[in-house]
C-alpha cells in the first residue's frame, strides 16, 4: 500500500475515533430504550386493570414526598402561566408548595452548596441557573418539579411509588420539565456531580443551555446512570413516564400552555431546521462526501507528484517531499500568474517561465510530462530526455 | 440497446418501482386489513411484515433477470444483420472495463474437449474449490445487498417516495464515485475538474431537498401551529428516521458495486464457475455473441444473488402463518396485484436489465449518472402524478437546472 493512502487512512480512523469517544454518549440517544424503564398502564391507571391487580398497585407506598417545586425569576408569575400554576396547586392541597425564586436559589446554593456557587454565579443564561437549581432542590428535599408552563390534570399520587422518574422526550432522550425523585437519589446527585463538567460554552447559546444545563445535558447523564451507575438496583431506578402519559390524551397528567420563554433566534433557526429534516440529512452526507473526496483528490495528486518526481530520479523521501513541495509551490505561482497576471516579462524565455523565486518550470517534469503523454502510457511518467539535453540539464549527461 | 435507451429504462424503471412500492407500503393498503381479525396487534408490526414481503419479493424478482435476458438476447439477434454482430464484437473488446482476453472461448474449448470434467482428480479438487470460492463471493453479495434493498423498502413506509428516492440516490452516488475511485475501478482523469462538477450537482440536490419543504408548506401538504410556530408534522421523526435510515442503508451500495466488478464484470475466474452451474444455458449460447454471453453470466450471478438473499431473508419474517394471512388478505386486493406486478415488471426488471447493460458496456463510473437521472426524473413524476398539489419555487427550478447541468456533463465525460 501507497504511503500516502496509508497516512490518510490512518488520520481518517484516528479522527473518526476521536469523534465516536467524544459524541459516545449522545449516539447512544439514538438508541431508543425508555420502553424497559417506563411507567406501566397498571401502576398509573389501576382503574383500567382486574380487581386483584387493583389491590396491588394501590397499595404501593408513595416514596417521593409529597412537595411541588416551580421556579420563577420573582413571585410575580406572568398571566398566561398563573393558571396553570393554580391548577396545581389547588388540585394537590396536601402537598407542599414552594416557589423558587431566583433570590432564594443564590441563597440556597450559598448556603448549602458553596462549592457550586461560583459555577451558579457564571452561568451566561438565566434559565441555566434555573435549570440547576431544580436538580439540587429534589436532591436535596426530594417531591416533584413541575414547569411553570406545565398545568396539572390529575393529582401526582400514582407518580410518587417509585424512588424517580422524569419524562420522555421527542425524537429521544428525556426532559427536565417535570421531574420527581426522593432526597438524595443517586440519580439526581450524579446530575449536580456532572453539572460542573458539562458547563462549557458551545457559542449558540440554544446549544449551550441544552448541553450544559437543559434536556441534552440530563438526557446524556441518565444513559450515563444507566450504563455505569445503577446496576439494576431497585432503589435507585429512574422511572419514565410516556408521552400519552405526559399530555394530550384521557389519563394524562399534564396539560402544556405556550412556554420555550427562553429561546432565543437561533433556537428559532433550530426549530425551522425541522421543517428542513430531509435537507438537513443531505446536507450531512454531502459534506462527509466533500471531506473524503477532496481527500482522495488530494491522495491522487500526492500519487501523480510522486509518480513525476520518481521519474525525476527523486529516490529518497526528502528528495520527494521536497519536490513535491517545489510542484505545489509551482502550482500555485502558475495559477497566481493566472489571476494576476503577475508574468514578469524580463524573466521569460520561449518555453518556460522564471520567477523571482528562482523556480525554475524546465526542472519540473510534471507539465512537460503530462503534455507529453501519450494515451496507452498514460500511467507511467514520460520523461523526453532529449528535450533536457537540448536545454542542458544539470541532471543528465549528453554522452553523444 | 443503445446506451441512452438503457439510461433512460433505468432511470424510469427506477422511477417506477418506487413509486409503486411507496404506495404499497402507504397505509391506503393496510388500512383494508382487518388486523385484529388475524391477529395483529399492532401497525407497525404489519409494516414490518410487508417490509419483509417486499423485500423478499424484490430478491424473487431478480430470479427473471435470467429468461428475461435469454428472451433480449434472442430477440434482438433476430433482426441483427451479421455486420453489426461483428460490430458489437469489436466494440466489446475495445471495452476497458470487461477482460481483454477472451476467456469464454477458451473456456468453450475445455468445456467441449471434456478437460474440465475429465477423470483426473486434481482438476476436480480444483472445480470443487472453485465451485466453493463461487458460491461464497455470491453469499458475501447477497448479505451486503439485503441490506440496502431491506432500508430502501423500509424507508419507503416512513418517508414519501421523493424523500426516499432524493437520499437513496445522493447517497449511492456518493459512496459508489468514492469507493470505484479509491480501489481504482474508475479512471482517474480529470478528477478535480469532475469533483467541482459533482459538488456543484450535489449542491442543487441540497436546494431541491431544502425548498421541498417550502413547496410543501405553500402546496398545504404541511401547516404551521400559529402558537408555537412550528410546522405541524405528526410524521417529522418518522421522517427524520427514514432519510437517514435510507442513506445509511445504501452505503453498502458502494462495496457491493466495487465487488461486483472485481469478481464479475472483470474476472475470468468468475466466470468459469458460472459455466459449471449454467452447463445447459450456455450450451444453447453457440451463436451467441460475447457481450450475449457475457450478459447471460451476469444474470445468472444476479439471479443466484436473488435466491441466496431471498433465503437470507427467510428467518427474519417474523411469523410465517401471519405473514401468509396478510398477504393473502392484501391480494384480495385488485389494486394491490396491479401495484405489485408494474413494480416488478415495468420497475425492477428493467431497471435491473439496463444496470447491468450499462455497467457492461461503459465505464462502471458512469451509472452513478443514474442516481442524478433518478433525482430528476422522480420531481418530474411528483409533478405529473400529482399537478394539482405541487407548487415549484424559483430556486427549486434552479437546483433542478444545476443537477441536470451536472448530470449531462458526467454523462457526456464519464461515458
Amino acid at each position: 500500500m501507497r504511503k500516502e493512502l496509508q497516512i490518510l487512512i490512518y488520520s481518517n480512523v484516528l479522527l473518526l475515533s476521536l469523534i465516536v469517544f467524544y459524541t459516545f454518549d449522545l449516539l447512544t440517544l439514538c438508541i431508543d430504550d425508555t420502553s424497559e424503564d417506563a411507567f406501566l398502564d397498571s401502576d398509573l391507571n389501576p382503574h383500567t386493570i382486574s380487581d386483584s391487580s387493583y389491590l396491588n398497585t394501590t397499595n404501593k407506598p408513595q416514596l417521593i414526598p409529597k412537595i411541588i417545586h416551580q421556579t420563577y425569576k420573582t413571585t410575580d408569575i406572568p398571566e398566561q402561566w398563573k393558571e396553570s400554576q393554580k391548577k396545581c396547586i389547588e388540585l394537590h392541597s396536601d402537598y407542599e408548595y414552594i416557589l423558587w425564586t431566583d433570590e432564594m436559589a443564590y441563597q440556597f446554593i450559598r448556603e448549602e452548596y458553596p462549592w457550586f456557587l461560583s459555577t451558579f454565579e457564571n452561568y451566561n443564561f438565566p434559565i441555566q441557573r434555573a435549570d440547576a437549581i431544580r436538580y439540587f432542590v429534589l436532591a436535596h428535599f426530594g417531591g416533584v418539579y413541575i414547569d411553570l408552563d406545565d398545568g396539572c390534570e390529575r393529582k401526582l399520587d400514582r407518580l410518587l411509588t417509585v424512588p424517580a422518574f422524569v419524562r420522555k422526550t421527542s425524537p429521544t432522550g428525556i426532559s427536565n420539565d417535570v421531574m420527581g425523585s426522593v432526597p438524595r437519589h443517586p440519580f439526581f446527585l450524579r446530575l449536580l456531580k456532572s453539572l460542573k463538567h458539562y458547563d462549557k460554552n458551545w457559542y449558540v447559546p440554544y446549544l449551550t443551555i441544552m448541553g450544559s444545563t437543559g434536556p441534552l445535558f440530563v438526557s446524556v447523564v441518565w444513559k450515563q446512570y444507566k450504563r455505569w451507575y445503577n446496576n439494576g438496583n431497585e432503589n435507585g431506578a429512574v422511572k419514565i413516564l410516556q408521552p400519552a402519559d405526559y399530555k394530550m390524551h384521557k389519563d394524562s397528567f399534564f396539560s402544556i400552555a405556550k412556554g420555550s420563554s427562553w429561546h432565543l433566534d437561533d433556537a428559532k433557526f433550530m426549530k425551522t431546521l425541522g421543517n428542513h429534516i430531509l435537507s438537513c440529512v443531505v446536507a450531512g452526507f454531502i459534506f462527509g462526501f466533500f471531506i473524503l473526496f477532496a481527500e482522495y483528490c488530494f491522495y491522487c495528486w500526492l500519487c501523480d507528484t510522486r509518480a513525476v518526481g520518481n521519474a525525476n530520479g527523486g529516490s529518497t523521501n526528502v528528495t520527494n517531499w521536497k519536490l513535491l513541495w517545489r510542484q505545489f509551490s509551482n502550482k500555485m505561482l502558475l495559477v497566481l500568474d493566472k489571476i494576476f497576471s503577475i508574468r514578469k516579462h524580463d524573466n521569460t524565455n520561449d518555453t518556460g517561465v522564471i520567477f523571482d523565486g528562482n523556480v525554475n518550470f524546465e526542472n519540473s517534469y510534471g507539465k512537460n510530462a503530462r503534455q507529453k503523454r501519450s494515451r496507452k502510457d498514460s500511467n507511467s511518467p514520460y520523461h523526453n530526455i532529449m528535450t533536457d539535453l537540448e536545454k542542458n540539464d544539470p541532471q543528465f549527461t549528453d554522452l553523444s | 440497446m443503445s446506451v441512452m435507451y438503457s439510461w433512460f429504462i433505468a432511470v424510469l424503471g427506477y422511477v417506477i418501482q418506487t413509486k409503486c412500492v411507496s404506495l404499497i407500503q402507504s397505509q391506503s393498503f393496510l388500512s383494508s386489513i382487518d388486523g385484529k381479525s388475524i391477529g395483529i396487534t399492532s401497525k407497525e408490526q404489519s409494516t414490518g411484515l410487508i417490509t419483509i414481503y417486499l423485500t423478499s419479493l424484490y430478491f424473487v424478482s431478480l430470479l427473471l433477470l435470467l429468461p428475461v435476458a435469454r428472451f433480449y438476447i434472442d430477440f434482438s439477434n433476430r433482426n441483427k444483420n451479421p455486420f453489426e454482430e461483428f460490430e458489437e464484437e469489436e466494440s466489446y473488446e475495445l471495452n476497458p472495463v470487461t477482460s481483454s482476453r477472451s476467456t469464454i472461448d477458451q473456456h468453450d474449448e475445455l468445456l467441449h474437449t471434456g478437460t474440465i470434467a475429465g477423470n483426473d482428480m486434481n482438476n476436480d479438487t480444483k472445480l470443487a474449490a472453485d465451485i466453493l470460492k463461487y458460491v461464497g463471493k455470491l453469499v458475501v453479495l447477497s448479505v451486503i445487498l439485503v441490506i440496502p434493498v431491506f432500508t430502501y423498502t423500509l424507508a419507503l413506509s416512513l418517508s414519501p417516495a421523493f424523500d426516499v428516492a432524493l437520499i437513496q440516490n445522493t447517497a449511492a452516488f456518493e459512496i459508489v464515485t468514492l469507493l470505484y475511485g479509491v480501489c481504482g475501478i474508475s479512471r482517474k482523469n480529470y478528477i478535480f475538474r469532475n469533483f467541482l462538477v459533482m459538488m456543484s450537482s450535489l449542491i442543487g440536490i441540497l436546494i431541491i431537498s431544502y425548498t421541498k419543504a417550502t413547496c410543501d408548506l405553500l402546496a398545504g401538504k404541511l401547516s404551521v401551529n400559529q402558537v408555537t410556530g412550528e410546522v405541524t408534522d405528526p410524521f417529522l421523526f418518522d421522517r427524520l428516521k427514514g432519510a437517514l435510515i435510507c442513506g445509511l442503508g445504501t452505503l453498502p451500495v458502494g462495496l457491493f458495486g466495487v465487488l461486483w466488478n472485481r469478481w464479475f464484470n472483470n474476472n475470468d475466474e468468475s466466470t468459469l464457475s458460472a459455466k459449471y452451474l449454467n452447463f445447459n444455458i450456455f450450451s444453447r449460447c453457440s451463436n451467441d455473441t460475447k457481450s450475449d454471453k457475457k450478459l447471460l453470466i451476469q444474470c445468472t450471478h444476479l439471479s443466484l444473488i436473488g435466491f441466496i438473499g431471498t433465503l437470507l431473508i427467510f428467518p427474519f419474517t417474523p411469523s410465517i402463518s401471519l405473514s401468509i394471512k396478510i398477504v393473502s388478505l392484501l391480494y384480495a386486493e385488485q389494486t394491490f396485484w396491479l401495484t405489485l406486478m408494474c413494480s416488478i415488471f415495468i420497475g425492477t426488471l428493467p431497471h435491473l436489465f439496463s444496470i447491468l447493460n450499462l455497467n457492461r458496456k461503459n465505464p462502471p463510473e458512469f451509472l452513478t449518472t443514474c442516481n442524478f437521472g433518478s433525482i430528476i426524473f422522480m420531481g418530474l413524476a411528483e409533478w405529473v402524478c400529482e399537478p394539482t398539489q405541487t407548487t415549484i419555487v424559483r430556486w427549486e427550478v434552479i437546483g433542478y437546472i444545476m443537477l441536470s447541468l451536472g448530470c449531462i456533463f458526467l454523462s457526456v465525460t464519464l461515458v
